[in-house]
């Protein structure tokens, strides 16, 4: 039942486009194993990151996709900062496991009751950022393309709960060497959410 | 038995009748006991067939079949690989009816959805103010901060049923302690303390706590199913719930039966060796109190269907008074020695010894005139075991006691015996000075001002100080602390029990600004009355939908017309949820507690603390459909109003028993055998007093006890010629016995059970060394 809370914090965290031409497979033989140790690995070393996010959110019903960007920071020890900026400035902490909302200078705290959808979204994050495996495949199943694609990596999950499944299609993640480059989640309806990050310290932009 | 009166041979083998049957029945009545330990069912409770005492069962049906487990592990990783294995084990046992770890498992408002839930319709106060006081570009912007300052977004649904978020606002109050619970990677209900995260597992018993039965199976799957995580590394288990107390009271009292019967039983070997000196005789004196304990015991089952703890402890040391029959019988055949002769010994028995059965049931009978539910059993069970003790007495010892004993007094014996009939003529001729008398009075005079009581229930239980604070661990860590004190709404329909409730929902909320209770939970927060829908309706109507803050807010998200109009118009159309429709699904242990009693309506209101109970009891005062319910001061207030009754009653019984003995006695000879077990309890009572102890039933119940045995020992002086050796030899024993037994007691952990103890062991003493009093002039 605690995917619960995960159905409902991804649920509003969903929304995706897929790339209907990729064909995914379960990464459950030896060798996948081995490689998303060796990715997990790569994504544990590079952290502490910082760099920018720029979200979109795709609905049917918009005229045009909603807009958000702004930074963040990610820490070893897995620890979050998350400042949106526009069109709102709004900045989440993550210390611990405590979500901390900064608005106005009011800290508000952020539980899993209180705030679904944020609360789930940053453990979703949180646990890509450095590929937690056994949490992730607590909630989902890990697929990877039948044919990898040069230079980048790629994995899609895909809810294993039905409750879940009934808010998220499957969350597809890509990335280049050990970093995280776009996350997109897929709701059972069309609409879908992008976000891309981007590392200025690494030389991108 | 030859030389024993037709009259007297009939009695005896109907006496062997009644032992035989009476054990029958008592051994096939022990599969069948079922033990009660709760100390609240010791005193009278409520009528039982008011809404109050149905909220309460209700409550408690609830509140004391749950347990709460949090489990710690600095190896959070094989914490969370050894829970599955927990969870199943634990479900494996009928004792437990839900196991729960996971975050959604732990039941409470997250599972609840309201049918025909609208936001037009559920609105906070908050809420209310909210869009009452805002402007409409101030409520737009608001909410298209909420929507866009999220990271993630929102869904199209979401957009649908709850464009400004205030209905999941309203749901929000459905799970007032959920905010302290996170869910963890592995999908446990996870609760962050100073110490670490710890996991926590809900778990709800198939059945009362007061059961032993579950009691033990519930403690040894608990026991298997956490050994793993106790290997854990620095591995913590906290835990709490009613379950525990009532475990820890039955292993205290199991420890003091221990005590009390171990005690009992090795004064009376020790007795019996050296003043008997006959392992037969040892071994016989023990089966009219195994008689007396198994026909008590069904008796009580029988009556009562079930037995509660006390009422064994108490009534198995009451039925070991039955001891004194025995006492009497072996110390007339001793003294006699070569002499003893059968039919004579057993006349001169059978008067004292039934006037002594029916005194001393008459005095346990006069228990269940204070009306306590626990003491009635005592008195029951005290009642049919002396019964069955007499019965067996006098029908089977002139079977097997019918010629002379091998041994007669030992020498150091009897000289001990001679220097006691010595001095009890001593203390008979110093009650003859009223020099004595003025003294005692002087005292008493000297000592009453130091008059004090004691009716509070709390201090005479004695709950371990280890489930004490771990309770306070998780109340911290909960948030939230469940007041004892709730209030008891009463309404003819459902609809009219929302309005008051929504009255009274108002007034709390101004009283916790005030400070006056830390929250509340109640009804109307689940669902609002009708009235108050039509409000919120109303209000939405006006100040999202007419003002255009709706539309604005699609319009300024770049929502397609075709979408905004849908939108709009659901947000314009709603039905009122109507109570009836609802009220059968408010169910749950979460959820406040609504009922129907005898064609009426009820809902609990439960309260949150610190409080103030003063205050806010006067607050209920206002509502004239609403009952301020205080279960801690109720149960005082009977504790005192019993304990004047029961005071009352002593001096009552000690009329009824002095009229009863008029008859045979005359009014001085009656006065003269009741004086003595009067003046031992007022010396006692004053004594206890002298010595700073506050006076509360349970002394007054020991007195009575005082009265019921110390009669017995009048009776014998009474119906001794003179201070003969014989009476002296049996109320010696029995005062050692009984002090033994009940000397104990007085060092229970239960404060209740020691002023019981420690009033029977004074007060006997003293009614055996006053005893000679009653004798002939």
């Amino acid at each position: 039942m605690a995917r619960w809370c995960l159905l409902l914090c991804l649920s509003c965290f969903a929304a995706g486009v897929w790339a209907a031409e990729i064909q995914w497979r379960r990464a459950d033989s030896d060798a996948d194993r081995r490689q998303l140790a060796d990715l997990a690995a790569r994504l544990t070393d590079s952290l502490p990151v910082r760099g920018k996010m720029q979200q979109q959110k795709h609905m049917a019903i918009l005229t045009a996709p909603l807009q958000s960007a702004g930074h963040f920071a990610i820490a070893a020890n897995g620890d979050m900062t998350w400042a949106v900026e526009t069109p709102f400035a709004v900045l989440y902490q993550i210390r611990e496991g405590r979500i901390v909302r900064v608005l106005d200078g009011r800290e508000t705290e952020i539980s899993v009751s209180n705030e679904p959808s944020v609360y789930g979204f940053f453990q979703i994050v949180g646990k890509l950022f450095d590929l937690q495996l056994e949490g992730l495949e607590t909630f989902f199943t890990v697929e990877v393309p039948q044919t990898p694609r040069a230079g980048l990596w790629q994995l899609r999950l895909v809810p294993k709960n039905r409750r879940l499944a009934k808010a998220i299609a499957a969350i597809v993640v890509t990335g280049k060497e050990g970093v995280l480059h776009t996350v997109t989640v897929q709701e059972p309806n069309e609409d879908y959410t992008r976000i891309q990050f981007s590392y200025p310290a690494l030389g991108e932009d | 038995m030859a030389g024993m009166g037709r009259a007297q041979r009939g009695f005896q083998y109907t006496c062997l009748l009644l032992t035989a049957l009476m054990l029958g029945l008592g051994v096939m009545s022990l599969g069948r006991l079922q033990l009660n330990n709760d100390i609240l069912a010791l005193f009278p409770g409520l009528d039982e067939h008011s809404a109050e005492a149905e909220a309460n069962r209700l409550r408690a049906g609830s509140i004391e079949r749950e347990i709460l487990l949090l489990v710690y592990s600095s190896d959070q990783s094989r914490l969370h690989d050894t829970l599955p294995a927990v969870v199943e084990n634990l479900k494996r046992c009928d004792c437990f009816a839900e196991v729960a770890a996971r975050l959604a498992d732990l039941g409470g408002g997250q599972s609840f959805d309201l049918p025909g839930a609208h936001p037009s319709l559920l609105l906070t106060p908050q809420w209310r103010r909210r869009l009452a006081s805002l402007t409409p570009g101030q409520l737009t912007d608001q909410a298209l901060q909420r929507l866009l300052m999220r990271p993630g977004g929102f869904s199209s649904a979401e957009l649908r049923t709850d464009p400004l978020g205030s209905l999941a606002d309203f749901k929000q109050q459905w799970q007032p302690e959920a905010g302290r619970i996170s869910a963890n990677d592995a999908g446990y209900a996870q609760l962050t303390l100073p110490e670490g995260d710890y996991i926590l597992l809900r778990l709800t018993l198939s059945g009362s706590p007061f059961r032993l039965s579950l009691q033990r199976s519930a403690e040894q799957a608990l026991a298997q199913a956490l050994a793993p995580v106790r290997a854990l590394p620095e591995a913590d288990v906290l835990y709490t719930g009613a379950f525990f107390y009532t475990l820890a009271g039955t292993e205290q009292a199991r420890a003091e039966i221990s005590t009390v019967g171990l005690g009992s039983a090795l004064g009376i070997i020790a007795l019996f060796v050296l003043v008997f000196r006959s392992p037969g005789l040892l071994l016989l004196a023990f089966v009219p109190i195994g008689v007396g304990v198994l026909t008590g015991l069904a008796v009580v089952q029988w009556w009562f269907g079930q037995v509660h703890i006390i009422a064994l402890v108490f009534g198995s040391a009451l039925v070991g008074v039955a001891i004194d029959y025995t006492l009497h019988f072996y110390a007339k055949r001793l003294d006699a020695g070569q002499h003893w002769n059968l039919a004579d010994g057993y006349r001169r028995l059978i008067a004292p010894l039934s006037l002594g059965l029916l005194t001393s049931v008459a005095g346990y009978l006069s228990f269940t005139a204070t009306g306590f539910p626990g003491f009635t059993q005592v008195a029951v069970m005290s009642c049919a075991g002396l019964i069955a003790a007499f019965v067996t007495v006098m029908g089977l010892y002139p079977v097997l006691l019918a010629r002379p004993g091998k041994r007669n007094l030992s020498r150091p014996l009897l000289i001990l015996l001679n220097r006691g009939v010595r001095g009890q003529q001593a203390i008979v001729r110093l009650s003859r000075r009223p020099l004595l008398w003025l003294l005692l009075a002087g005292a008493a005079l000297a000592i009453g001002p130091l008059w004090q009581s004691n009716d509070d229930i709390r201090q005479m239980q004695n709950p371990p100080a280890r489930l004490q604070s771990m309770d306070e661990i998780f109340r911290s860590a909960l948030g939230a602390r469940r007041a004892m004190q709730y209030i008891l709404v009463e309404a003819s329909d459902e609809a009219g029990l929302l309005s008051h409730l929504q009255q009274i929902e108002k007034d709390l909320s101004a009283a916790q600004s005030a400070g006056q209770l830390a929250g509340f939970d109640l009804l109307s927060r689940w669902l609002p009355s009708e009235r108050q829908q039509r409000e919120n309706r109303a209000l939405w109507q006006a100040r999202v939908i007419d003002s255009g803050v709706l539309a604005d807010l699609l319009n300024r998200l770049g929502v397609r017309d075709a979408a905004a109009s849908s939108i709009v118009a659901d947000m314009r159309t709603s039905q009122v949820i109507e109570p009836q429709e609802v009220f059968g699904q408010l169910r749950g242990a979460a959820m406040p507690l609504v009922f129907q009693h005898r064609g009426k309506f009820y809902s609990v209101v439960s309260l949150n603390g610190p409080l103030d109970a003063q205050a806010l009891s006067a607050l209920a005062d206002r509502w004239p459909y609403a009952e301020w319910v205080d279960p801690v001061a109720r149960t005082n207030q009977l504790l005192q109003h019993y304990r004047h009754n029961a005071s009352a009653l002593l001096v009552l019984a000690y009329g009824l028993i002095g009229l009863l003995l008029c008859g045979r006695y005359g009014p001085g000879g009656a006065l003269r055998v009741i004086l003595p077990p009067a003046m031992a309890s007022v010396v006692t009572l004053f004594g206890l007093l002298a010595l700073g102890q506050a006076i509360s039933v349970f002394h007054i119940m020991a007195l009575m006890l005082v009265l019921g045995i110390g009669i017995d020992y009048t009776l014998f002086v009474r119906e001794s010629a003179d201070l003969s050796r014989s009476t002296l030899l049996a109320i010696g024993l029995s005062t050692v016995t009984t002090v033994l037994s009940f000397g104990l007691l007085a060092l229970s952990g239960t404060q209740a059970i020691a002023h019981f103890g420690v009033a029977v062991f004074w007060g006997m003493i003293l009614a055996f060394v006053l005893a000679p009093l009653a004798q002939r002039q």
